[in-house]
């Protein structure tokens, strides 16, 4: 259980260079303090440790600057730190200390700065729960009340009240649950799928639409799905009064040709058709090596011998000639008997001599021709890849009704945006075109010379480069390429729809390509109504979780009211208007209302419910305040309160009440309670009534404004202690006699350290203290008194006998008798009497 | 005067706002799935736990079509 054992205070507003300290050994304190002597100042200490600001300030926004240099007591020496610490044992039953030390005072629209330390460590406010410190909702954060912290729920907004009781009944998690669950909806949402969006306009068409609308919210089997599409196609070559074809296959051909036609009707769109680029790769270098082996075969052979090789060769392919043993004519100029044998003879050996050359010069050929249809490759593909528009004459595309103010008319408006740019690409992609097409033509030329003159062949590198600025241009044509194409798309996603709509076939492209990939329909249908069946799922499960929280919120207020209408009850039982319950408005969920109840029945039944602000007296109200502050405090499981004055000083009636079941409610719940007050008769009846509680009791005064405010612990003093034991005693429960017994010893032993401390400073030894002799219990401090027990030579017997005899006291079964204990008490007080006088 | 009597603060620990929540609704449901698999998402994060949820719904739900149709 959490237990604040001591706070030490310096330099914190009233409180001066001296620190002061307070002691708190029982669950309930009492300070008293007139107006003025720094009451405010010890509370406020608390909210300073706790959260590093006073509320004060933080509720009258409109004057914070008015809190400048607020917290570090005015006559501080400026090297002296400003700090409040206190001593607790924690949750975990350790003992803990923590400090808050503050760095910069506030100042004109700043905060405060400070440090805070546990167990000299640097700390956060969020290590404070893990000792068992519970900090509230800010503003009132801290566990303690004050009159101007009363009222704040009352002055606040309605919805500024939902937001703070909804965080004091911590429903956040159900709100970020409630979050996290409808972002869901955003995962969820079908994607754009052009499948889907052809279905939408394939489902317009008048003679598909029955066919196809159920397909928008179911998902048929693949067969079902192909016939759906099918019939659709089927009626709508019906509706045109076309011949229908036997297959699947020959009606889809059927309505695309018939989509041509219509569109032709409309517009040649057809006209934009390319082919995609085609690859194209250099020629391999094992060409430029079959070329560069012609060269150099020819430079072997003479020009003459070259020339006439084919010739010979041609000659001794006759069999006659290759045959021939006498001498036969010349086939060629017909001379007689001038082909010798030995003539065959020498043709046949220049021939054998000529071979590798015409091998050679063959492949060149064979190579030469092979480079030519790749160079004619280059221009037949940028051809084939420009729109076929390009390639048809100009008359021959106005005949065909490819008219640039055809396109203009059909775009209407939106021409403007997309033909400049169509036009503007069109021409960069026709300059592209040609400059291969240049290129192209200079190197078929050149190369049909090599072919018909291989002679004229000099350097094959030449030819290689004319191939490589021919690629290079072709790759610019590629870029330039691309770009129209994006240019392109543009138009012709306009241009086809509006000619769809002009020639009435909208949706029919679309179905044609969705009968083309029934398949991919599919997958996109069931994808979609599987998410759109889910997103439907997930709306209803938000519904009944909205529902939920709301039932769990509208508990968690009905568990805060009854806290509420607990404590009121105990500060005012049985009014006719009492306090009903704090709920959340029907229909606006974010307001919060306190609900008053009027009731004409000593049971309060069939009460008429107001708003505790409209019917509640000044007095009820601060009553409420009081009631919800521990109502919060104890929902929230604090350890510890702090009040402030709690009671109107005009309300006695309700002070005796306060005083006696809220306080009691308090100490039985577990909480330890520390109350200030102005009001010195009611800090004695404090005394009086938790006498058994061994009540800690203390004084402050601000005697001196340079010291600051002083706290003195008034029951630690010896005649208040005697005093209290004489109360006690003459109590007959066994309890009060054990606490007497107890407290007996504790008096004795606070006996034994003033002669201490006495006999010291009688023997100039000023530094002597009481607390010179903290944690020494009665059996060590007696022997080195009683000496000094000189007036009577039974004086130290009593105090040895008041030793003797309450020893029992400490253990459950020895609980000294009334006797005993007025006889120790009387002897204490004689010893008091005799060695200490006042 | 009759004492009342308040829990203490060392009272059994509450229920938890999803313990709450959850009792206030169906089992099996994907609202008391989607509540379940947020409190306790294990080495997800709250929002991949319920996003895991909804995307395993979602599979099951395709995988019913792909099943319909091979019967």
């Amino acid at each position: 259980m959490l237990r604040i054992n001591k706070i030490e205070i310096q330099g914190f507003r009233a409180f001066g260079k001296n620190r002061q300290a307070l002691t708190f050994s029982s669950p309930i304190a009492a300070v008293w303090a007139p107006n003025s002597q720094g009451k405010t100042s010890l509370a406020e200490a608390f909210e300073f440790l706790l959260t590093g600001q006073i509320v004060r300030r933080q509720l009258m926004a409109s004057t914070q600057d008015e809190f400048a240099d607020a917290l570090r007591n005015a006559h501080m020496p400026a090297a002296m730190p400003v700090y409040v610490e206190v001593q607790i044992t924690g949750v975990d039953d350790v003992p803990h200390k923590i400090k808050r030390t503050l760095v910069s005072d506030y100042a004109k629209r700043q905060d405060c700065q400070s440090t805070l330390q546990i167990d000299e460590n640097p700390a956060t406010e969020d290590d404070l729960p893990a000792l068992g410190i519970v900090l509230s909702q800010p503003p009132l954060a801290a566990p303690v009340l004050a009159q101007h912290t009363l009222g704040y729920l009352f002055s606040a907004r309605p919805k500024d009240r939902a937001t703070y009781f909804k965080t004091i009944l911590e429903v956040t998690d159900l709100d970020q649950l409630r979050s996290a669950v409808a972002a869901l909806d955003a995962e969820i949402e079908p994607a754009d799928d052009p499948n889907w969006t052809k279905l939408l306009a394939a489902a317009e068409i008048d003679e598909a639409r029955r066919f196809l609308t159920p397909l928008k919210t179911a998902v048929p089997g693949i067969d079902d799905l192909a016939a759906a599409i099918g019939n659709a196609i089927c009626a709508m070559l019906n509706a045109t009064g076309a011949d229908v074809p036997e297959t699947e296959t020959e009606r889809l051909a059927g309505l695309e040709a018939l989509l041509l036609e219509r569109r032709a009707k409309t517009f040649p769109v057809g006209g934009f058709e390319r082919k995609p680029l085609a690859d194209w790769a250099a020629p391999p270098q094992a060409d430029w090596d079959k070329l560069d082996t012609y060269l150099a075969e020819r430079g072997k052979v003479d020009e003459e011998t070259r020339r006439l090789a084919a010739l010979f060769s041609e000659a001794l392919s006759i069999p006659a000639v290759d045959r021939a043993t006498q001498a036969i004519d010349c086939l060629l100029c017909g001379t007689e008997g001038s082909l010798t044998p030995e003539r065959i003879a020498y043709i046949r050996a220049q021939t054998k001599e000529t071979e590798n050359f015409q091998a050679a010069e063959k492949a060149a050929l064979e190579t030469l021709r092979r480079l030519a249809t790749k160079a004619q490759a280059l221009d037949t593909a940028v051809i084939a890849a420009c729109p076929r528009f390009l390639a048809t004459a100009s008359k021959d595309r106005r005949k065909d009704g490819f008219r640039m103010e055809r396109i203009r008319s059909l775009l209407g408006a939106e021409a403007a945006a997309v033909v400049g740019p169509w036009l503007e690409a069109l021409r960069k992609l026709a300059r592209a075109k040609t400059a291969v097409t240049v290129r192209v033509n200079n190197l078929a030329a050149d190369i049909a010379g090599y072919v018909y003159t291989p002679d004229s062949l000099d350097d094959p590198r030449t030819m290689k480069g004319q191939f490589e600025d021919a690629a290079r241009t072709y790759a610019d044509f590629a870029a330039v390429l691309t770009h129209y194409a994006e240019v392109e798309q543009a138009l012709l996603e306009l241009l086809t729809a509006l000619i769809d709509a002009a020639s009435d076939t909208a949706g029919w492209q679309d179905l044609i390509d969705l009968a083309r990939d029934p398949d991919g329909l599919r997958t996109t249908l069931i994808e979609r109504h599987a998410r759109t069946a889910v997103q439907n799922e997930l709306s209803r499960a938000l519904g009944q979780i909205d529902k939920g929280n709301e039932t769990v919120l509208e508990g968690k207020f009905t568990d805060l009211s009854h806290g509420i209408q607990h404590w009121w009850d105990l500060l005012r039982p049985g009014e006719p208007t009492f306090f009903s319950a704090v709920k959340p408005r029907e229909g606006a969920r974010r307001t919060v209302d306190l609900k008053a109840g009027l009731s004409l029945h000593a049971d309060r039944s069939a009460p008429k419910l107001r708003d505790v602000i409209a019917v509640f007296s000044h007095s009820q109200l601060h009553c409420l305040g009081l009631a919800l502050f521990i109502a919060r405090s104890l929902h929230e499981g604090t350890g510890f309160l702090i009040l402030d004055d709690p009671i109107l000083s005009s309300d006695e009636d309700y002070r005796a009440y306060f005083k006696a079941a809220v306080l009691e409610g308090l100490i039985d719940a577990g909480v330890q309670v520390i109350i200030l007050t102005q009001d010195q008769k009611s800090w004695k009846d404090l005394e009086h009534r938790y006498l058994h509680k061994n009540i800690d009791m203390f004084q402050m005064a601000l005697l001196d404004p340079a010291d600051g405010t002083t706290v003195t612990n008034t029951g630690d003093d010896l005649i208040a202690m005697l005093t209290r034991i004489d109360i006690l005693a003459r109590g007959g429960h066994p309890d009060l006699r054990k606490q007497a017994g107890e407290l007996l010893r504790n008096a004795a032993e606070r006996f034994c350290k003033e002669i201490l401390v006495k006999d010291r400073w009688a023997k100039a030894d000023t530094n002597a203290a009481l607390s010179d002799y903290d944690g020494r219990n009665l059996g060590q401090l007696s022997p080195p008194v009683e000496p000094l027990l000189t007036s009577d030579p039974s004086h130290p017997g009593k105090l040895r006998s008041i030793g003797s005899q309450l020893n029992p006291a400490k253990h459950d079964d020895g609980i000294p008798d009334q006797g005993t204990l007025k006889v120790a008490l009387g002897d204490l007080r004689f010893l008091k009497k005799q060695y200490l006088p006042a | 005067m009759k004492k009342q009597t308040l829990p203490t603060m060392q009272a059994a620990a509450p229920q938890s706002n999803f313990e709450r929540l959850i009792a206030h609704l169906r089992d099996g449901s994907l609202a008391a799935k989607l509540v379940s698999a947020y409190a306790a998402p294990g080495e997800l994060t709250p929002a991949q736990a319920v996003s895991k949820v909804m995307a395993d719904r979602l599979d099951e739900l395709k995988s019913s079509y792909v099943e319909n149709q091979q019967d």
